[in-house]
């Protein structure tokens, strides 16, 4: 089942992601930013990194640790595919994510994304189900 | 669909809409829109429009919250957007209101060839523009350079490219700022940055970057067009690129952190990403300093890229660059923020100009033009979709009057990203080029569909609304023939 869909920007590409728990908007969120990114059922689970992030509310949070993930593609040169989250509450979290390194002829790189912004970023509960939007640069 | 704007766009004349700031809490000035008629109709089509209103909110906003008629929905600040805040009455910088890709800009390189001398050659021309230039996601370049000579970059702009032999002194003349802004500050700039620009100089980078070759199919002034060294049916390259993974990185470093310090400064902004601090804190000025040095690396990069365009027309052509006239008309960067000195209600004052997608359009004889270029204004360059037109246009009296010496800085996307690919398939916009002789060659096809002609307004719409409005003047109109995407 698809866990984000993309919604019309003119600019830039933005996606609305929703999970049936806060965990899972945070992994859905990655997944989606990194499926912008190339196609990542191709990418191999080779290498874990361990990555922590705090903010001081859960909108940033989840922008702060998106764009820590992005720092691998961007300056590590790593797609990432794999994040498992260990400890997460609204101002911290604690996770693994794993991944390999760009290999342009197998991934199908797509696109680069610049950044992860703060715009109609909104973190919203409803029945226990956690959705938001999130709007990338590129 | 997208989601329209529906509040107030008075029309004041044929080309000036005003978003009155009764039309919601928390303006401080009115929201003033450049647009014709038909233009006015594309823009409320999104969230462009409320992102105007929103920015009328800053803090220390003086005159007007301005956008161009190129205007569509950004983040925070529109794209298209200008807004002066006063720094002595505590007005505020934003990084968001220079945006991600700090000094994107645009430079326009003439040659003495005309379009029968290039066509046969075209494709081997494109084809050799794309190897010899890296483009692309993450693409990284042959000038490699160390963070000790990085930093050198971020402080002396293309004037790095000089002392290697990649730029003359004409270049650095004809390029905003002569290349480098002064006061920039190496230290504000984070290690993150420093890893991701390191690799990257002399390289293009993906999404709406390019390089064009054209052919100017049209004079609308003789005179001014004379100056800049133009004629009909010669040929110019257009070289859009920004500061890369480094000034994405800064602005996003300092978004970040002006988020946390808001309430620091008591500042209540509708949109998160609108975050900013006094200009005269601290923070304020950190930032100043490590935008400067994005912007310097930015002009660095263009003048890198012109270098490996002028080695690559020598390889086709067979003959030095000097001798086929490649020499730099002039190079505009569109997202800055800049102080500047402008008349506010018959005040001299010390305004934060910031121009997130609009170029400077200032007038004649004004201090900062060069020499050559005092009589006829500033050189405006608005780059248009691949398949339609670019523009030369100049700086107005009137510009510095109404607008803090500003213009538009392209077409204004007017699709979604989603909707391009909806309405289109790679095959048919090569296609679609191919039928007009356009040679395009791309790193990534998701590219050629995003930037598709059709998923931009007009160009010729919008300068028609910037020209008629007086804020700039058409100097020359380019068609493309051969392009290189990233």
């Amino acid at each position: 089942m698809k866990h984000y869909e993309f919604l019309e920007h003119t600019a830039d590409i933005g996606i609305r992601v929703w999970g049936d728990s806060f965990k899972e908007l945070f992994i859905h969120s990655a997944k989606a930013m990194y499926e912008l990114i190339a196609d990542i059922n191709l990418v191999k689970p080779e290498s874990s990194f361990e990555v922590r992030v705090e903010a001081k509310d859960r909108d940033e949070l989840l922008r702060n640790w998106l764009s820590e993930l992005l720092y691998y593609f961007n300056v590590k040169e790593i797609l990432l595919t794999d994040f498992v989250i260990t400890e997460l509450d609204d101002t911290h979290i604690i996770s693994t994510a794993s991944g390999e390194k760009i290999d342009p002829d197998r991934h199908n790189l797509k696109r680069e994304i610049k950044a992860v912004t703060f715009h109609n970023l909104n973190i919203k509960e409803k029945n226990g189900e956690f959705a938001t939007e999130i709007i990338f640069d590129i | 669909m997208l989601q329209t704007y529906n509040g107030p766009l008075e029309k004041i004349d044929d080309y000036r809409w005003r978003i009155p700031k009764s039309s919601m809490p928390g303006m401080r000035v009115d929201g003033l829109v450049y647009a014709s008629n038909k233009l006015i109709d594309s823009i409320k089509n999104d969230k462009a429009p409320q992102q105007v209103a929103n920015v009328a909110t800053l803090p220390g906003i003086v005159k007007y919250s301005l956008a161009m008629p190129d205007i569509h929905w950004g983040y925070g600040f529109s794209i298209g957007g200008v807004a002066a805040t006063d720094i002595e009455a505590g007005g505020v910088i934003s990084p968001g209101g220079v945006g991600y890709d700090i000094n994107c800009g645009v430079r326009l390189v003439r040659t003495n060839l005309t379009e029968k001398d290039v066509k046969p050659k075209l494709k081997d021309l494109t084809v050799a523009l794309y190897r010899n230039i890296p483009a692309g996601v993450g693409s990284k370049g042959d000038i490699r350079v160390d963070v000790k000579e990085e930093k050198k970059i971020l402080v002396k702009g293309a004037r790095w490219a000089l002392s290697r032999g990649y730029a003359t002194e004409s270049d650095i003349d004809h390029t905003e700022e002569n290349g480098a802004m002064e006061g920039a500050d190496p230290s504000a700039v984070s290690e993150r940055a420093y890893e991701r620009g390191k690799k990257q100089s002399g390289t293009l980078g993906s999404g709406n970057h390019f390089i064009e070759v054209q052919v100017i199919d049209e004079i609308y002034d003789e005179e001014k067009a004379r100056v800049f060294g133009l004629k009909k049916d010669q040929i110019t390259i257009m070289i859009h690129s920004g500061s890369r993974g480094l000034g994405y990185q800064v602005c996003d470093d300092y978004a970040k952190s002006m988020v946390s310090t808001l309430s620091k400064y008591n500042i209540d902004v509708p949109d998160r990403q609108l975050a900013c601090t006094p200009f005269n804190s601290e923070e304020g000025k950190r930032y100043f300093g490590a935008m400067k040095c994005a912007a310097n690396y930015a002009w660095n990069n263009r003048q890198c890229l012109m270098h490996l365009t002028r080695l690559t027309f020598e390889r086709i052509f067979g003959e030095s660059w000097e001798r086929l006239g490649m020499f730099l008309v002039y190079d505009v960067c569109h997202n800055i923020a800049k102080l500047e000195k402008h008349n506010v209600d018959g005040k001299e004052k010390l305004l934060c100009v910031h121009r997130k997608g609009a170029t400077r359009a200032f007038a004649p004889n004004h201090p900062d033009l060069p020499q050559d270029y005092k009589a006829t204004g500033q050189p405006i360059i608005i780059p248009g979709d691949m398949g339609t037109n670019s523009y030369l246009l100049t700086g107005t009296q009137k510009a510095m009057d109404e607008t803090f010496g500003s213009t538009c800085h392209g077409a204004g996307r007017s699709l979604s990203r989603k909707a391009a690919f909806r309405n289109y398939t790679v095959g048919q916009v090569r296609q679609e080029l191919e039928a007009k002789g356009i040679s395009i060659m791309a790193s990534g096809k998701g590219t050629i569909v995003e930037e598709a002609p059709g998923a931009y307004k007009d160009v010729n719409e919008v300068v028609d609304a910037v020209d008629g409005a007086g804020i700039s003047k058409r100097v020359c109109r380019m068609k493309p023939l051969g392009v290189l995407k990233g």
